[in-house]
């Protein structure tokens, strides 16, 4: 159990972490997620006590820095490429290992568990971006701990690798163990996880279940597709005048506030042709630029503005 | 500690900066004491002028050939774990930094006193060979010459290890370890000998560079063994400035590495 209380950094003026506290419990995975800059990875860092600030951390009741054998009780990945270029993969594990009382037998397993015993005496200088991703897991997993937290481990995996991932977490989380890891793969943290923490400028936007999340932070719309969709839509409104509707020229619209279910009833009672109901429910994606859209600390200049007129875009 | 030494003495024997650094000055040093030997072969040379045979160079250079080579591992030490970013997996395997820091001067200290040795019977062996007579090693100064060369070689590789850990910049700190003995105490020492600035005399003995310089002194460029004209101070005494600059920045280095962010 990773308990998170008034986390605080600031740079100068900048507050990069603002007064943030939440659990991650074990027996899942828990996923944290934030826009870039949002201060996940400082967040992180003061969890570990790597950076100082305001707040602490508590991993089953102590301070990371009070551990005595840290490795052997709370994995991590940090950074990719955290290692000496002529430094073998075997002896970056082995050097680790002494350090946490860790046997030399443990060093093969790991290796061999992330797939690089066959590359373990070869100096990572060369390595790809997603086998230094690996060995920085086989670091994680060298003391057997009963806490990860990774800082986008899925970075520069491909998709087999990232599926690997995915499922050494949740086979990590199913055993018992609490799993805390960021990401900036929305999809694959919709797969991957079952809880979150979402952050936006160093504060706390939502944290708990990935379908509450979800469900807290869009509405699931209704698409239909009717011939005589512009008398559909002044129906429906005209029925529930809370509901927003956005058209398209394709003789569609999408309607937010009402379900498939009483717009067909409506449809049905002024006898209008559907060509399609459908109910469209939001994804994790959805829901986190819902909650963070207000956050973004660093924002591209190519999104248009959409156009908003009335109870209708 | 007992952790923390195992990995710092893996972190050092793993990397082949460790095994060129020290393998380059003790063959920088052989050369010395090649050219040294092949020089004074066929002459008689006292125990002063062994010694420059033995230290390789010893005070008639401006700085430790093999100092510097052990100030390299040092720097190494400390500076790769900046250079490759890997204080953050090495903190997160010891997050206790002092324990963490302690080892690696500790491990630091050891090789430069094992090459220290090294370099002294190397540079005994090649003069020998050279000469056709055996170097002696206990006669006059050289006992105590010697075992300075080694405090000497162990200083400058707490200073590289401290200077590494204080700049977290290799380039940095190999820069300050040249750059202060070889450029900016001779321009001290030079100036000092203008009647304009004849006050820097009192503070040449103080430099530290110069003063741990004292540590190899024989007695060739003074009056007396131990000092020369410019630096009043005793073999020791020289050692204890050279050690006392290396502390105060140490102590710097050591406060600024508990507080500052990894």
């Amino acid at each position: 159990m990773i308990v998170a209380n008034g986390l605080t950094k600031r740079y100068g003026d900048k507050t990069a972490v603002d007064d943030l506290s939440f659990e991650v419990r074990p027996g899942v995975v828990t996923g944290f997620l934030g826009p870039n800059g949002a201060g996940k990875s400082t967040t992180m860092r003061l969890m570990l006590d790597l950076d100082y600030g305001g707040g602490q951390t508590r991993f089953d009741g102590r301070r990371f820095r009070e551990i005595r054998h840290p490795m052997r009780e709370i994995g991590t990945v940090l950074e990719v490429r955290a290692f000496h270029p002529t430094r073998s993969a075997r002896n970056h594990l082995r050097m680790l290992a002494a350090a946490n009382a860790v046997s030399t037998r443990r060093v093969d397993e790991v290796l061999a568990l992330v797939g690089l015993a066959d590359v373990a005496s070869m100096k990572p200088r060369g390595f790809s971006l997603g086998m230094a991703q690996r060995l920085g897991l086989a670091a994680a997993l060298l003391g057997d701990p009963h806490t990860l937290i990774l800082d986008e481990p899925a970075n520069g995996l491909d998709p087999h690798g990232i599926q690997w991932l995915r499922d050494l977490l949740k086979l990590q989380a199913s055993q018992g163990r609490t799993v805390f890891v960021s990401s900036h793969l929305l999809a694959e943290m919709a797969l991957m996880a079952d809880e979150l923490v979402v952050v936006g400028r160093g504060r706390l936007i939502a944290s708990g279940q990935v379908d509450s999340f979800v469900r807290d932070f869009t509405r699931t719309s209704v698409l239909v597709r009717s011939p005589q969709v512009d008398t559909l839509v002044r129906t429906v409104l005209n029925a529930v005048p809370t509901v927003e509707v956005t058209q398209a020229p394709d003789g569609s619209a999408t309607l937010s506030g009402v379900d498939a279910a009483r717009v067909g009833e409506l449809a049905a009672d002024v006898g209008l042709v559907l060509h399609e109901l459908a109910t469209h429910t939001a994804s994790l994606e959805e829901a986190f630029f819902e909650a963070t859209g207000a956050t973004e600390e660093y924002v591209g200049q190519l999104r248009s503005a959409p156009e908003t007129a009335g109870g209708i875009r | 500690m007992t952790d923390a030494l195992r990995f710092e003495g893996l972190r050092l024997s793993t990397i082949r900066s460790t095994y060129w650094s020290l393998s380059l000055g003790l063959l920088l040093c052989g050369l010395v004491a090649l050219g040294l030997g092949l020089d004074t072969r066929g002459t008689d040379v006292g125990a002063a002028e062994a010694t420059l045979l033995l230290t390789a160079g010893g005070e008639s250079l401006p700085f430790s050939l093999m100092g510097f080579a052990a100030a390299l591992v040092g720097i190494f030490a400390t500076g790769h774990e900046y250079r490759y970013g890997t204080i953050l997996p090495t903190l997160t395997a010891m997050p206790r930094r002092s324990a963490l820091l302690a080892a690696k001067l500790l491990v630091v200290v050891a090789s430069a006193a094992v090459a220290a040795v090294a370099v002294i019977a190397v540079c005994w062996l090649v003069g020998t060979v050279t000469r056709g007579e055996p170097l002696p090693l206990v006669q006059g100064p050289i006992p105590a010459v010697t075992a300075g060369h080694v405090v000497l070689v162990m200083l400058y590789g707490l200073l590289g290890a401290t200077l590494g850990q204080l700049t977290r910049s290799i380039p940095a700190a190999v820069a300050i370890m040249l750059v202060t003995p070889l450029l900016i105490e001779p321009v001290i020492a030079a100036l000092s000998g203008l009647s304009a600035l004849s006050w820097l005399r009192e503070v040449v003995p103080y430099l530290p560079f110069t003063a741990g310089m004292r540590l190899v002194g024989a007695g060739l460029a003074g009056a007396s063994e131990g000092q020369s004209v410019l630096d009043p101070f005793a073999r020791w005494e020289g050692g204890l400035v050279f050690a006392g600059f290396t502390a105060l920045l140490l102590a710097l280095a050591w406060i600024l590495f508990e507080r500052r962010d990894a």
